[in-house]
């Protein structure tokens, strides 16, 4: 037993087992608080990660730059996190890689005594995860510039100018490959050449030959010089992120040539200092092995005493793992995407329950948005729509959009998306454009535009979006299925769901350019004044914007379409406008539920109390009427308005 | 030792040899088919390559066999050379490159059959009716330059690409990836030769540019003087090369409630100037730079004496459905910058429909329109139509070849036997470029959309093609020299001069003094109400 546990600890099975045990974890910690699946649905919310294309469009159509072949790779494995095991295995595989690679490098830089900088890059690469700030692309230009530093130690030539021509060529292949992490590379190489090698030629030959790529790729791929040196895309890859997320994005890139300057160092360090004092004072306290054999201890206290250092050294990297990820993990982050992927895959009850989680102040008006249309599909926008944070432009998203191309992709395919509900089928069909050019691509928007031109009865175009979906594997199904109903039946006319929008799409046309709230919702009524949809988004914009005459006004011509009962929130509503207005409520009293009659009354007398005092108010009633439209009218309406006029 | 060597020399010569004429014996696709049934029916192909003319230089025409099938055969052939043979498990039909150039070559103005054969189920050959085409006596232009770009109104990304008709390959002239993104919008060349071109970019980071070539140069050119806001439109240079007569257009894009189309293209202003190449000047005359209406899409004569293009009433974006365009023309000098009279050669009233995008034929017998319910933006309409205008006789006829969808952007080939243009009939969407043969008599053929290596490459194209120009010789411009002009342009180019009658405060051209004491102000139309 003993001596198996020294056998296991002091060769490289500890190593290995050691490693296998971290990448265990590194799985574990993919699979149950990363989820690779939510970079998929929230690539759009995400600032950058590289987008697969399928097909052969993106990769000819663009114009080439060097980095393009790993972008490619890096889009199209991250087009498989859409399954989480396989998401998990991918990330996985990449630390495995890192983790290896650097620990090649360790040893050619001679740092074994420094195994521990192997795990670095990999845990680094975790915390970026975590924050889903980091794009596939960066780790595999890593572990390109690793392989090739490897490959150049690998061959080992003789001469200096076979060296030289092998450092051209690699070097040449570095920059084409990964340019963004170009100067890895050459730092290794000089580090390499002159501190370990001592050969001085060659390691000034190596910068000036570095110095010279960049020239050279200006030239081919027709840069600037600042592009070609700085690799500007370092930076401009995170555009919208804070300066910490920032410096963890890019970390990795000074991180490498630190571990090979350390390893360096600690050899000058130890060479100069301490193996020489080694050999000369070198006595039998000096090290625990010779103490443990000279002071005569059992071979069990002394494979105990090795047994139990790779016990701590793996525990500690794994309190290092768990612990630098528990730390920077972007939790807020990950809910967020998480309500954002249940949208997109249309699971409303589940993103209501999420939602009724997520902190009230991290709303924004993307999730109130996405609340909204949940509560609809579920039957309670006008029941528990003040349940949730609202905003008043959130409903329909009437917002200016201010930001870049990924803002525009998440304003216009989230209003597509609604548009598409309502059956205004033009405008949805606008925005559609508008989101993919912006997107390059986006399997969400193409299968809304399948659906468009399915209900405009354009079975041909349709065909076109789902025979590009039909090349991405994880749509290939849907598209498939519908292709197959296509040709049985081209104009869809038993599809009840096409022959509800078709029923709902305005007829007559009309040109604007710019649309109000009104202009919005007034073809709807007029194609079909039963459009349920736009009548409960109708009233509840209404409700938002504190626009009682006008929600009065809709709700006494077409109450009949929420049935029986007047929905909660609308006799709330009822309620107030009768109290702020003294106007008799006697058409709707019958309808008005006694309970909730008792319940306003008892919120008035109140709010009258601290009529001056909103804060107060707010705090009184809070606790009992939070979930109230009153409340939202009365306490909550001003104050966004007063932050909104700051 | 050597002995062996040797040995081991000749061994693998051998085997090399063997495995060359196992090559060739394997990669005989001919097939013997002796029992078969025949049906009385057309095969379906994708895309539809059967009863066309086509050009003895094009790329081999690979289609998609439609109808359900175990295995596909065709048999491609015609009066001389080696017929091909494709075959087929998914019906996807790749001819060999090289056979099908050498049988094109070889039968120049003859018949090209192909026999197809079908295996069903059952293991019965079926053979379906003989598709028959025609190799057309005349070359088309190998080389086509578009713009290829997603259907949209802020655009991401876009780029001009030119294609190599003769075989597939496909380069990038300029991708607005290489300045920052911005627009580059309609390119033209004099006389289907790229030496002499120009392409208008917009760039909100490098300003806007018309980049010039001329005998392989490019040049920034900035066309902003005291009257133009330096943002051109539709161009077309002179058949002497020296001017370039451009539009200013003041456009927004519109969006229809309901119906087909989603999107309509609005001119809120449009004039006409011309640019003097040697002299940087800009020059106009009120008459194509009236208020009250549209002059936009300028096509010059081949004589050079006209300048010929399309107005129509200005009219509010609520009466975008009354914009009717005139195809009219003007006289000009060049060498004393003399403006002649308006002439309105084919009125709108007419046939109460929008002529637009006039290009003559390279001998100046005809006139190609593009014919549109309204709008001076046709390619944004449901439907519109190709037209053919006998320029000596006035006679306009619709072309057999107008689909019941949109037939836009067209052009001519330079020897004037083939007509390029934009049409979105294969799916109503996305226009895709077509090629017709256009015969002495003047009746074009029926049209076939532009080859791909992959037949279905099509089908699931969601980006659409502009302003297909049928070139002699590739543009050898590197993309560089391109996006370098552009980035520099701020830089280095210095505004145009305007020098018209109709600018306010700018000195009359001595030459023209008699033509231009009657010209009114003219407004940038940018800042026009």
């Amino acid at each position: 037993m003993a001596k198996t546990l020294r056998i296991f600890t002091k060769s490289k099975l500890g190593l290995s087992v050691r490693t296998i045990i971290f990448l265990i974890a590194c799985f574990l910690v993919c699979c149950y608080w990363i989820n690779p699946k939510l970079i998929v649905y929230g690539y759009s919310e995400l600032f950058y990660i590289p987008i697969y294309v399928p097909g052969s469009e993106w990769f000819v159509d663009s114009p080439t730059y060097p980095g393009k072949c790993l972008d490619f790779l890096a889009a199209y494995l991250t087009h498989y996190y859409a399954y989480l095991w396989m998401g998990s295995l991918i990330i996985t595989l990449v630390i495995w890689l890192l983790t290896w690679l650097t620990g090649r490098v360790i040893q050619v830089m001679q740092g074994e005594k420094l195994f521990f900088l192997r795990y670095i890059p990999a845990i680094i690469v975790m915390m970026q995860n975590g924050r889903y700030n980091h794009d596939l692309s960066r780790s595999l230009f890593l572990i390109c510039i690793l392989v090739l530093f490897c490959l150049y130690n690998l061959i080992s030539l003789r001469h200096s100018w076979l060296r030289m021509t092998l450092f051209l060529l690699l070097v040449i292949l570095g920059y084409v490959l990964a340019a963004p992490f170009y100067w890895v590379f050459p730092a290794f190489t000089i580090m390499y050449e002159i501190f370990i090698r001592r050969n001085w030629r060659m390691g000034a030959f190596c910068v000036i030959l570095s110095i010279f790529v960049p020239y050279l790729g200006s030239i081919y791929y027709g840069h600037g010089m600042q592009e070609a040196y700085l690799c500007t895309w370092i930076s401009s890859c995170f555009p919208d992120i804070g300066y910490g997320d920032r410096m963890l994005g890019n970390i990795n890139y000074f991180l490498l040539p630190l571990i090979g300057l350390s390893c360096v160092c600690f050899n000058i360090i130890n060479d100069r200092y301490f193996r020489k004092s080694k050999s000369n004072k070198r006595h039998p306290g000096s090290d625990t092995l010779q103490v443990a054999t000279d002071s005569n201890r059992s071979v069990w206290q002394i494979n105990s005493l090795i047994g139990l250092k790779w016990l701590l050294t793996t525990s500690v990297l794994l309190l290092i793992l768990f612990g630098g990820f528990r730390l920077t993990r972007n939790d807020v982050r990950c809910k967020y995407l998480h309500l954002i992927s249940l949208a997109r895959q249309e699971k409303w009850t589940e993103l209501l329950s999420e939602a009724q989680v997520f902190p009230n102040q991290c709303y924004d008006r993307y999730i109130c948005f996405y609340v909204n249309r949940a509560l609809y599909h579920t039957g309670q926008l006008s029941q528990k729509m003040f349940s949730f944070p609202q905003q008043p432009k959130a409903l329909l998203l009437r917002t200016n959009i201010r930001y870049g191309g990924k803002e525009r992709v998440r304003h216009y395919s989230a209003l597509c998306d609604l548009s598409y509900e309502f059956g205004h089928i033009n405008k949805s069909e606008d925005l559609c454009y508008e989101a993919m050019t912006m997107s390059s691509y986006s399997p969400w928007i193409l299968k809304r535009l399948a659906l468009i031109y399915i209900v405009k009865e354009q079975p041909e175009a349709a065909v076109t979006c789902l025979w590009k979906l039909r090349k991405d594997y994880l749509y290939r199904d849907w598209a498939i299925k519908w292709l197959e109903q296509l040709e049985k039946d081209p104009m869809m006319l038993k599809n009840p769901e096409i022959q509800y929008i078709r029923s709902v799409m305005p007829q007559s046309d009309s040109i604007q350019e710019t649309i109000t709230a009104r202009d919005f919702f007034q073809p709807l009524f007029n194609r079909n004044r039963n459009n349920r949809m736009a009548y409960e988004y109708l009233t509840a914009m209404y409700l938002l914007t504190n626009d009682l005459d006008s929600f009065i006004s809709v709700f006494s011509q077409l109450n009949d379409l929420c049935g029986p009962e007047i929905p909660m929130h609308h006799q709330e509503a009822i309620l107030l406008y009768s109290k702020m207005s003294n106007k008799p409520i006697s058409i709707w009293r019958g309808k008005l539920s006694r309970v909730n009659i008792v319940r306003f009354n008892r919120f008035f007398k109140t709010y009258e109390q601290y009529r001056n005092d909103l804060n107060a108010a707010a705090q009184v009633l809070a606790k009992d009427f939070e979930n109230t439209y009153y409340y939202y009218n009365l306490i909550i309406f001003p104050t966004l308005q007063k932050s909104a006029a700051k | 030792m050597k002995k062996r060597l040797y040995i081991v020399c000749a061994g693998l010569l051998v085997l090399a040899l063997l495995l060359l004429v196992l090559y060739f014996l394997l990669s005989d696709e001919s097939l013997q088919i002796n029992d078969y049934d025949l049906a009385n029916a057309a095969v379906r192909v994708y895309p539809d390559y059967t009863s066309i003319a086509i050009p003895p230089n094009i790329a081999p025409l690979n289609f998609q066999i439609k109808n359900p099938g175990k295995y596909y055969y065709v048999r491609i052939y015609s009066n001389n050379g080696k017929a091909i043979h494709v075959r087929s498990r998914k019906g996807i039909i790749k001819i060999p490159h090289k056979r099908w150039a050498n049988l094109l070559q070889e039968n120049i103005g003859a018949e090209l059959k192909y026999d197809v054969f079908i295996q069903d189920q059952t293991g019965r050959w079926i053979k379906y009716e003989t598709i028959t085409n025609t190799i057309a006596r005349d070359s088309i232009d190998p080389y086509l330059v578009y713009r290829k770009i997603d259907i949209c109104q802020g655009w991401n990304i876009m780029g001009i690409y030119q294609r190599d008709l003769t075989g597939f390959d496909e380069s990038i002239v300029i991708h607005n990836k290489s300045y920052g993104y911005g627009c580059a919008n309609c390119h033209c060349f004099l006389n289907n030769n790229p030496d002499t071109m120009v392409l208008q970019v917009r760039s909100p980071a490098y300003g806007t540019p018309m980049l010039m070539v001329r005998q392989g140069q490019v040049n920034a050119v900035n066309t902003k003087t005291a009257v133009t806001p330096g943002k051109c439109g539709f161009t077309a240079i002179h058949p002497n090369g020296k001017i370039i007569a451009f539009t200013l257009n003041k456009f927004s894009m519109l969006t229809h409630l309901a119906g087909d189309e989603v999107r309509e293209v609005f001119d809120h202003a449009a004039d006409l100037a011309l640019y003097l190449v040697d002299d940087n000047q800009v020059l106009s005359t009120s008459k194509i730079t009236k208020p009250d209406r549209i002059e936009t899409f300028p096509a010059w004569s081949p004589d050079g004496k006209y300048l010929y293009f399309c107005s129509a009433t200005q009219f509010p974006p609520e009466k975008y459905n009354e914009v009717l365009c005139d195809l009219m023309r003007i006289s000009y000098d060049p060498k004393t910058n003399k403006w002649g009279d308006l002439e309105t050669v084919l009125p709108a009233r007419k046939i109460n429909r929008s002529f637009t995008q006039p290009r003559f034929s390279p001998n100046g017998k005809y006139i190609l329109l593009s014919v549109s319910d309204y709008s001076d933006f046709p390619i944004h309409m449901v439907k519109s139509d190709l037209y053919l205008l006998e320029s000596a006789t006035g006679e306009c006829r619709k072309m057999s070849i107008s689909s019941d969808r949109n037939d836009s952007w067209h052009g001519f080939s330079s020897n004037g036997r083939w007509i390029v243009f934009n049409s979105k009939r294969m799916d109503g969407r996305f226009s895709r470029p077509f090629f017709s043969y256009f015969d002495k008599s003047g009746r074009a053929h029926k049209p076939f959309v532009m080859p791909q290596m992959d037949p279905t490459f099509y089908r699931s194209l969601t980006r659409v093609y502009n302003v297909p120009e049928l070139i002699i010789k590739p543009i050898d411009i590197s993309q560089r020299n391109f996006a370098s002009s552009i980035i520099g342009y701020k830089k280095t180019t210095s505004e145009a001069t305007a020098i018209t009658g109709a600018t306010p405060g700018m000195q009359l051209p001595s030459s023209s003094e008699d033509v231009q004491q009657t010209e009114t102000p003219w407004t940038d139309p940018y800042a026009r109400e």
